[in-house]
């Protein structure tokens, strides 16, 4: 096992086009790391150049304390998960296990040995004679995982490893593979779209946009303290709901002034300890984050973080909490950071759209009881200590 | 010149014509009857006339050869009389007979294996080019399957062809061994190299049939598999031989029979080279040979020989081609 080390790689295709920007990450000895990001923002890309799948343009690779930019994926002795699972379909269970031993011409009871152990933690035991086409998806998916058991590598890479499963086998994969990785200790990077497989399995999180690293930390660290509006945006679900509004500053006090001036929301100590630039931005306009769970019934807050006269326009219960939409007249950000961080471009038109109105829709998450009625007005509290400021150009955290 | 040429255009034209017109007319009357006759009826008007022509045309002159195979090759008081089983007695003892079944097996062992590793080769090379040259490069390696078996004949000969000395070698072949002072060979007469003279016109004509269908096998395999497997360390030998083959197996498979099949059958280069000269000759030939001189009792046994070994292979095709179907 060894650590990775990222110093500054870049990627250019030879058509000129860059999908890696100055990409620097270390994963240490045994540590579980998440590559998330929306589609094409060059995760899979990093995680290919690891392996030596894909050459490496500029920058330093290290797998333990050997730089590997110039070695095969052979010599870097690394194993990989691939999202189709990539088995060999011509060969059984035990032999798509055992053939890098047998390439690197281990002894055949070893291998028969090895293929055991790994069989009997995956519970494929029964399964070891049977070609691939007769397995399940989720079956497929524990044999390319032995694949990289059995080999006892430096690092496991995965490539989306359960995008091809059905969801329900997907929660149950994603705890098996977590629980596998801890006992094994084995140094793992991981690829993902899926942000909560990102925010559940790993260690740590790196989130990589259009090619360039956003913020590398741990899960909770990544929901909490984003480090810019994309992090902001793209992690969590419901999403932050972030919009454009002024700092004022009047006796002392901060507050946020939203719907065009016709709300003002008082900003407590707390929210800006955390970010503190923002007390210095009298007047500016900037971009304000608000997570739905931060909205409470107005009785639970203090006066003045109270959003008043809200038009509801669609209310989802679920079970267990009640999604309100509200509107408000505070424009939301659009900016190409913004589509990639909603990774679906059919709701970022709509928020184009509403933009253009000049307002948008925010979502509160309440407990389940007395729901609101459609078009009604209610007011809304606002645990305003828990919010988010990022400057409204270039995207940052105001830090 | 010109006549043939016009008769063969009319040709085209009235059997495309005529055949559209046919099945024109037909349908038009079933569905002038209309009702539970025409549902009944339409197909039997489709596939009906294919199955009368192939009764006509292949059925009833199989089973004829079968009959003919029994009767003499000389008229007894204006008709052959039954002989038994003499013409297979004397086609059996008869060394050529022999010859023809030793050259076909050595036809069936060579041609179709060279033409799927020349084929496979091709592919495999061409893989790595930029689509634009590869598309070239399999185009021009396809050619020759366009090209009629006696054209193909036609264009070695001007290969193959030796000059008495001391004229000079016209052969591509022999003028260019003469620059390494190479006595000129006669390609269709020695009796070491005239065999394969000849299988080499049938591999260059079948390699690029066998090319098209392994390049598309080959593009099938899966990429992931490819990557696996140098992650798994395997060397691009390994990957070929452990990883791709087996994954095209079946496609190798179905054009090694395709092949065997028609080398089974092979003709038309013998016919228009040696003519079975030279220990050349192979069945199909021998028993044309046969058929032309009125030998309709030895020729018939001779195809029934021909057919007996023809039928294994094509089992073993269906039942392959059955099996790739139903992976899909």
């Amino acid at each position: 096992m060894a650590k990775i080390v990222m110093d500054d790689i870049q990627k250019v295709y030879p058509d000129g086009t860059q999908a890696i920007f100055d990409l620097s990450l270390e994963v240490d000895d045994g540590e579980f790391v998440i590559l998330v990001g929306p589609s094409g923002c060059g995760k899979s890309t990093a995680l290919r150049m690891v392996a030596g799948l894909e050459e490496i343009s500029g920058g330093k690779m290290y797998i333990g304390d050997k730089v590997v930019n110039d070695l095969s994926p052979k010599e870097r002795d690394i194993a990989m998960v691939f999202q189709s699972y990539a088995l060999y379909p011509h060969m059984s269970v035990a032999d798509n296990m055992g053939f890098a031993l047998k390439l690197a011409k281990v002894d055949k009871s070893e291998i028969e040995r090895r293929v055991k152990e790994a069989s009997d933690i995956l519970g494929l035991n029964e399964y070891l004679h049977r070609k691939p086409k007769a397995l399940s998806g989720g079956q497929r998916q524990r044999v390319a995982m032995g694949r990289a058991i059995v080999r006892s590598p430096q690092a496991f890479l995965m490539d989306e490893p359960l995008s091809n499963l059905d969801a329900k086998l997907r929660v149950q994969m994603r705890a098996e593979i977590a629980a596998l990785q801890n006992r094994l200790g084995v140094t793992t990077m991981y690829v993902t779209h899926d942000q909560i497989e990102a925010m559940t399995m790993g260690d740590r999180v790196a989130v990589l946009q259009a090619g360039r690293l956003k913020q590398v930390d741990s899960p909770q660290q990544l929901y909490d303290r984003p480090d810019n509006l994309f992090v902001a945006g793209f992690i969590g679900s419901p999403s932050m709901n972030i919009a454009t509004g002024k700092v004022l500053k009047e006796d002392g006090k901060v507050y946020l002034e939203l719907d065009r001036g016709e709300t003002k929301l008082e900003v407590p100590d707390e929210a800006l300890d955390r970010y503190p630039k923002a007390a210095d931005l009298d007047g500016a306009e900037v971009a304000i984050g608000i997570r739905p769970e931060h909205y409470g019934p107005p009785n639970e807050v203090a006066p003045g973080q109270v959003w008043k006269n809200r038009n509801v326009e669609l209310v989802e219960m679920l079970g267990s909490e009640m999604l309100v939409h509200f509107r408000t007249e505070s424009a939301p950000i659009v900016t190409e950071d913004m589509r990639a961080a909603i990774d679906d471009d059919e709701m970022f038109e709509e928020i184009k759209k509403q933009a253009e109105s000049g307002g948008q829709t925010f979502t509160a998450r309440f407990e389940p009881d007395n729901p609101p009625k459609v078009d009604s007005k209610i007011d809304i509290g606002v645990k305003t200590e828990f919010l988010h400021l990022f400057d409204a150009e270039n995207g940052l955290a105001l830090r | 010149m010109g006549t043939v040429l016009l008769n063969g255009i009319v040709a085209i034209v009235a059997g495309v014509v005529g055949v559209f017109v046919f099945f024109w007319a037909l349908n038009a009357v079933t569905e002038r009857v209309g009702g539970r006759f025409e549902e009944v009826v339409k197909p039997w008007v489709f596939f009906g006339p294919a199955i009368l022509v192939v009764t006509v045309f292949l059925i009833y002159p199989f089973f004829d050869t079968i009959r003919a195979s029994f009767f003499a090759d000389r008229f007894v008081a204006g008709e052959r009389p039954f002989v038994g089983l003499d013409n297979y007695r004397r086609v059996l003892t008869d060394s050529e007979t022999w010859i023809s079944l030793g050259n076909n097996l050595q036809w069936i062992i060579v041609v179709p294996a060279m033409a799927v590793i020349v084929g496979l080769v091709v592919a495999v090379l061409a893989d790595r080019l930029k689509p634009r040259q590869e598309n070239v490069v399999k185009s021009l390696i396809f050619l020759p399957m366009a090209i009629s078996f006696v054209g193909a004949a036609a264009i070695w000969a001007l290969i193959y062809e030796i000059q008495p000395e001391p004229r000079r070698q016209t052969g591509v072949l022999n003028a260019f061994l003469g620059m390494f002072g190479v006595e000129p060979i006669s390609w269709y007469e020695n009796l070491l190299v005239n065999d394969f003279a000849l299988m080499a016109i049938m591999i260059w004509m079948q390699a690029g049939f066998a090319m098209v269908l392994l390049s598309a096998a080959i593009k099938g395999v899966p990429m992931d598999t490819i990557e696996a497997a140098r992650i798994d360390g395997a060397t691009e030998f390994q990957i070929f031989f452990k990883v791709v083959i087996p994954q095209i197996a079946s496609t190798i498979v179905v054009v090694l029979t395709t092949i065997l099949i028609l080398v089974l059958k092979i003709f038309d280069i013998v016919r228009v080279t040696t003519n079975g000269r030279g220990n050349t000759q192979v069945i199909a030939n021998y028993f044309y040979t046969f058929f032309e001189g009125g030998n309709y009792g030895r020729g018939g046994v001779v195809v029934i020989l021909l057919v007996l070994m023809t039928f294994p292979f094509m089992i073993i095709n269906v039942k392959r081609f059955r099996e790739q179907e139903a992976q899909r």
